[in-house]
């Protein structure tokens, strides 16, 4: 499993998980990802290439959004396929993650949340 | 005629899992589960047996997990077995969190089996633990 990232010129952090994210998919990318959440701001986790999704995929989400928001960021999550929203949905995920259809919903979102 | 029962036996070793997972799914592709309910098996045999593999073995010793697929008239039908300590994913208490602030690390794995799955039971017989999943297919 992959974990890549890019920084845009106006201060959002994209994450892009790539690969099947089940318990051995979330140990390869467990260090980056706590890595690159570790700062807090405004993180986006792009899921489009996230093929399968576990319980422990999802544990390394929802440490990635609780470190963010510790450091008084806001971290949301996009672009997941049905299947992957479907098991995020089940276990309410949205309901403490904001999750959106897109990135460019998801940049909308982080910039409003981190507004003064 | 009476029906074919699809056998893999794995150790409880976290590497065994990707292997499981492909197997289970061509063999309920062969058995004509649609790629929708592909995913809820997959799904669900791997919160069930890495939930063993983790949680289930305290002595390091190796075990073996029976995973069994068959097909009923409409259903596919997968049973779990293992000699780990006794567990009922089915009665375990196990509540989401209403807040980031409150959510933990467990927990979620449990809940994905009972919602993936159509209809679930549980038995423990003979010092084994037996967990049965059924996935609707129509048609």
């Amino acid at each position: 499993m992959e974990c890549l990232h890019e920084d845009t010129a106006d201060g959002v952090r994209i994450i892009r998980l790539v690969g099947r994210m089940d318990i051995e998919g979330s140990g390869d990318v467990a260090v980056r990802f706590d890595a690159l959440t570790a700062s807090g701001g405004r993180v986006i986790v792009d899921l489009s290439g996230v093929e399968f999704l576990s319980s422990l995929g999802i544990g390394t989400l929802v440490g990635g959004a609780r470190t963010v928001k510790l450091r008084a960021g806001v971290l949301a999550l996009c672009g997941a396929r049905p299947h992957v929203l479907t098991a995020l949905k089940r276990t309410n995920i949205p309901g403490i993650i904001p999750t959106c259809d897109t990135v460019d919903e998801a940049r909308a979102l982080v910039a409003a949340a981190s507004e003064p | 005629m009476g029906t074919v029962r699809h056998v893999r036996g794995v150790a409880n070793r976290i590497s065994e899992l990707r292997p499981l997972s492909e197997w289970a799914v061509e063999v309920a592709k062969t058995l004509g589960c649609p790629p929708d309910r592909c995913f809820d098996v997959d799904l669900c045999l791997n919160e069930a047996v890495s939930n063993v593999i983790r949680h289930g073995y305290a002595d390091g010793e190796p075990h073996e997990i029976r995973v069994e697929l068959a097909r009923e008239p409409e259903a596919l039908v997968i049973l779990i077995e293992d000699d780990a300590r006794p567990f009922d994913p089915l009665r375990a208490a196990v509540t989401l969190a209403a807040s980031l602030d409150e959510a933990g690390p467990a927990g979620r794995g449990i809940v994905l089996l009972r919602s993936a799955s159509d209809s679930a039971s549980y038995e423990r017989r003979e010092g084994r633990n037996r967990l049965t999943l059924k996935f609707s297919i129509h048609g």
